[in-house]
């Protein structure tokens, strides 16, 4: 005997004990469940009517004062509010803050638990109150993650001018990350585009930088602050400008001037902006720089001139005189090469040539030597 | 003498399976902890919030394919099917012998694209690619057969997107599966490097349209003794090394993976048979060796089903492969063993997989050796002995029915009594036949692995995890671009290369060059030397300036006949060797046509082509 017998007896009997006590666990498991589910399915079935007079722009009855009830009917609504637009949400709002959901998860928005923060911060957003904006601003700064990130989506959802700022704070606190932040930009109210705009003057680069990506998404002018995103001193906002203002198509004077410098930064991915954001914005008279921009060296500075340049619908027969011209040099022929491919990429290859057939002979000559050039594999199989 | 020692090894059993004991009873308690939350698991807003916002990262699904012509249209039609906002589906076809490509291109009308990969890793020759006119987000690559590995390795070149989400081809994902392994990534996007969810096993689920609505208990017994082990394995495993940072696996057949971190390793490794694990492994080594923070996440929720083997043999090769890999892994990383540097996944992590993993089936069959070696001797005391058998016995069940409670009280998957019950009895029989089965062969894998070849050698790379960037928009519209332009630069590269070495063959030109095999793609890349480098074919030796040269030989001739005796130009030209360029708007529509009649006639004569570009415009080609 190696191991005294009593030992392993005792052994025997503590891992039978524990045994019975999964088995236990899983039978009361089991038996909880299934009542519950049952109980909930009643409850459901009970409290239909709520979502189904909501979505009908109608104001619901009011939910059980508390129970199991209270909660499935909060659950059901939420979810209903979320797949809802429109007038249906302000109903819901008064709904909410009449029944005291929102008091209750203000309150519970200081509970010690993590996720009974998170949850209830989720539900604020989806309760559309504003009263809970304070509440939220105050929960970026929780020291949970989850509590933080909840918060932050559901002030894009509640917040009105005064969220832009602590929402900022969080990015630049690296409190919550940048993606959300966006996100909960892009979904504030329009009566918040001023506090945007004005946030293009924050200190931190991260900033100005995501209020310029946030501002073109959004689609909406912002008065100077784009311009002002132009002349920023960090090149990455006056990129996220150019493409902002291209989004938004609001030609500010000042703008061309500053685009065109722009064009000329030694950042290919800054000269890439510009060329979107100068095709978009301006007419035939970019053309010329549009196609000089087609032959940087740089691929998607080119590929993108190439496709502002193939967009000018007006100007296209001019920027095809610009292209075609019977220069030798390298950034010509790149420059031809790439809108060839791109006009033959959106199927327009044929209807341009004969535009420029029917306007001149004179014109196909370079057109075919540009061709040749180029090497186009649109038209010509180059034998090896 | 003989009997003392062998006495001291009964110790060392005993002790040994008092450790493991220990061990899962620690697992067990961090789980529990866990799986409160995962009953609470919607705490903050449903995952498909997600789907709003402008910067959730666009994810790549890998999947590579060997021989899986049976199932393959239907897993990649769910995957297209699946609940995110921007992805694309990679096929890679490990060069099948059966028809898994045929029924590829049959299924989502294929077609050749002309696409240079990136060259991230080094992997096989690729032979060719295909893109779908329905499915905009479906790209097929074909290659020649290197094992899964490479076949990922190929999935990963192929990727634009930020991150990889590697799956099995015969695993079926729930359609909200990408957004909640992408989850952890977005909300700590400068922390969290991999996820990866529970693998549960499909057979015996019913799905539609890639959603499950049914579970059952399967019929067959191998695959209901797999449930028991699947729910183990991944409830009471790995949720608690999770807890301790220290996951070492995320199962090959759903994980999500930032792709710049996968090629800053190197890939996944083609010289083990246990890549999933082994990357993991590499994963945190890399990290830790170069001082990074980051986080490797498990996401408690069932995202991913997949086929158990039901037939004896194909499950003996796949766990004797299992442990194979494990034992390649650890040896491969025997350096961070006990090696403190590593903290607790030196420590604690890889010790436990080195004694209860790699060891465990050496131990539990010395132990019947042993115990059949003391009934032969006649020592054995027969109550002595029971009582050591059932609580061996009782530790394994107890293990079992914890996991099964677990899974009740988690996710309810197993509603009715009756399938509770039936798995009940297989967590009891487990232990009495299938355990010592999977012991052999996990045994047999262990020793295939010491007697195999060895081979050593690894890639590091070192750099800064920068925070994850989104800002590349690589939505399906922007494919054809991000090939395009990798075409260009490919193209340049190898001008480079033929320039300073014309003599030789640039390297990365057999990574990429087509092979006769698919006729169509030869033709395009031929295209694809659209500057007039030519390295690839032809003699050795003509750099760029000789071949633009060639180029420019070749003219373009213009006609514009009014009569039918002036478009016999036309076919001179065509002999000579130009591409002419027919513009009929001089001639009269009857003439025109009696033109045209001629040319097609000339061209097919000369073999040439003939190309309509505008009403009255042709051009012809030798």
């Amino acid at each position: 005997v190696i191991v005294p017998g009593h030992a392993i007896l005792i052994m025997l009997i503590a891992t039978g004990l524990m045994g019975l006590c999964a088995l236990l666990g899983l039978g009361i498991g089991k038996l909880y469940r299934q009542r519950s589910m049952r109980r909930e399915v009643r409850e459901r079935d009970a409290l239909r009517d709520l979502p189904i007079a909501l979505a009908a722009g109608r104001m619901p009855r009011s939910a059980p004062r508390d129970g199991r009830g209270r909660e499935v009917a909060l659950e059901m609504m939420v979810d209903a509010v979320s797949r809802l637009r429109g007038s249906p949400r302000a109903i819901a709002r008064t709904w909410f803050e009449t029944n005291g959901f929102v008091v209750d998860a203000i309150r519970e928005l200081g509970s010690r638990k993590g996720w009974r923060r998170a949850r209830a911060a989720y539900r604020l957003g989806r309760f559309g109150s504003p009263a809970a904006e304070q509440h939220l601003v105050r929960a970026l700064g929780d020291p949970r993650y989850e509590v933080r990130d909840a918060a932050a989506r559901a002030l894009g959802r509640v917040g009105g001018p005064t969220a832009v700022a602590p929402l900022l704070e969080a990015l630049e606190g690296r409190r919550v990350a940048r993606g959300l932040v966006s996100g909960a930009l892009l979904e504030l109210p329009a009566t918040c585009d001023q506090a945007l705009s004005e946030a293009i003057g924050r200190e931190s680069a991260e900033s100005r930088r995501l209020v310029a990506h946030v501002i073109g998404l959004r689609g909406r002018p912002a008065g100077q602050a784009l311009l002002q995103g132009l002349r920023d001193e960090e090149p990455e906002v006056r990129r996220e400008s150019a493409l902002a203002l291209a989004r938004v198509g609001n030609a500010l004077p000042g703008a061309e001037l500053e685009l065109r410098r722009l064009a000329r930064d030694r950042r290919p991915w800054a000269r890439a902006a510009a060329a979107t954001a100068l095709g978009m914005l301006l007419g035939d008279s970019v053309a010329p720089t549009l196609s000089e921009l087609a032959g940087d060296e740089d691929f998607w500075v080119g590929y993108r001139a190439a496709e502002a340049l193939t967009d000018l619908t007006s100007g296209a027969h001019h920027g095809w005189q610009v292209l075609m011209s019977a220069s030798e040099s390298d950034a010509t022929r790149r420059a031809q090469r790439r809108c060839l491919e791109m006009m033959e990429r959106r199927g327009q290859l044929d209807e341009r040539l004969r535009t420029c057939i029917a306007s001149g002979g004179a014109d196909l000559d370079n057109v075919l030597g540009a061709l040749e050039r180029a090497g186009s594999r649109a038209w010509v199989d180059v034998p090896p | 003498m003989i009997e003392s020692a062998i006495h001291i090894v009964a110790l060392v059993i005993l002790g040994y399976s008092l450790a493991f004991a220990v061990a899962y009873s620690v697992l067990i308690i961090l789980t529990a902890r866990d799986l409160r939350d995962v009953a609470l698991a919607h705490r903050s807003g449903p995952a498909s919030d997600l789907l709003a916002l402008p910067h959730t990262p666009p994810v790549s699904v890998l999947v590579p394919a060997y021989n899986e012509a049976s199932g393959i249209v239907e897993s990649v039609s769910s995957l297209l099917g699946l609940n995110y906002a921007d992805f694309e589906v990679i096929v890679v076809n490990d060069g099948s012998t059966d028809d898994t490509l045929e029924q590829l291109v049959e299924a989502f009308a294929l077609e050749p694209l002309d696409l240079v990969l990136q060259e991230d890793l080094e992997t096989k020759r690729v032979n060719g690619a295909f893109h779908s006119r329905l499915h905009p987000q479906l790209l097929v690559v074909d290659k020649e057969n290197g094992g899964k590995s490479d076949a990922l390795n190929v999935g990963i070149n192929a990727s634009h997107c930020p991150l990889v989400c590697s799956i099995d081809a015969d695993s079926i994902l729930e359609s909200d599966a990408l957004l909640k392994a992408v989850r952890p990534i977005v909300h700590r996007p400068d922390l969290t490097i991999a996820s990866g969810g529970i693998v549960r096993i499909a057979n015996g689920a019913r799905f539609e349209g890639g959603s499950l609505v049914h579970t059952g208990v399967p019929r067959s017994s191998l695959a209901r003794f797999q449930i028991i082990e699947y729910l183990r394995a991944f409830l009471i495993g790995r949720a608690g090394w999770s807890r301790l940072r220290t996951l070492l696996i995320i199962s090959g057949a759903f994980g999500v993976f930032r792709r710049d971190v996968l090629v800053e390793v190197g890939g996944y490794r083609t010289d083990t048979v246990g890549e999933d694990l082994e990357l993991i492994v590499r994963l945190h080594r890399h990290m830790s060796d170069h001082d990074r923070p980051y986080r490797i996440e498990f996401i408690p929720d069932p995202v991913c089903w997949t086929e158990a083997p039901e037939r004896l043999r194909v499950l003996a090769r796949q766990r004797t492969r299992w442990q194979r890999g494990l034992y390649e892994t650890l040896r491969f990383h025997r350096g961070m063993l006990f090696n403190p540097r590593y903290g607790r996944l030196g420590l604690v992590g890889l010790p436990y997989f080195f004694a209860f993993e790699l060891l465990g089936p050496f131990i539990e069959a010395l132990g019947l050796v042993l115990l059949a070696f003391f009934a032969w001797q006649g020592v054995l005391n027969a109550e002595y002995a029971t009582a050591v058998i059932a609580l061996s016995l009782g530790i394994g069940v107890l293990i079992s029915v914890t996991s099964l409670a677990f899974e009740e009280v988690a996710f309810h998957r197993f509603p009715r009594w009756r399938q509770s019950g039936r798995l009940l009895m297989y967590a009891v029989l487990e232990n009495l036949g299938y355990r010592q089965m999977t012991a052999w062969w996990r045994l047999v894998g262990l020793w295939q692995g010491i007697t195999g070849k060895a081979s050593w050698g690894q890639m590091a790379r070192s750099g800064r995890l920068g925070e994850l960037s989104t800002d590349v928009a690589t939505g399906p519209s922007e494919y054809w671009t991000l090939r395009h332009a990798l075409r260009e630069v490919t193209a340049a590269r190898r001008e480079a290369a033929a320039a300073a070495s014309p003599e030789t063959k640039p390297m990365d030109a057999a990574a990429t060059s087509p092979t006769p095999a698919t006729a169509t793609i030869t033709r395009d890349s031929a295209r694809d030397r659209e500057d007039g480098e030519g390295p690839r074919r032809g003699p050795p030796g003509p750099g760029p300036d000789v071949a633009a040269d060639g180029a420019a030989r070749t003219t373009i001739r213009l006609v514009r006949p009014r009569s039918l005796a002036q478009a016999c130009e036309t076919a001179e030209w065509l002999e000579a060797g130009s591409v002419v360029v027919l513009q009929l708007d001089g001639a009269s529509p009857t003439t025109g046509r009696r033109i045209v009649d001629l040319v097609c006639g000339v061209v097919y004569a000369r073999d040439a082509n003939i190309r309509r570009v505008s009403a009255e415009v042709f051009v012809l080609t030798p």
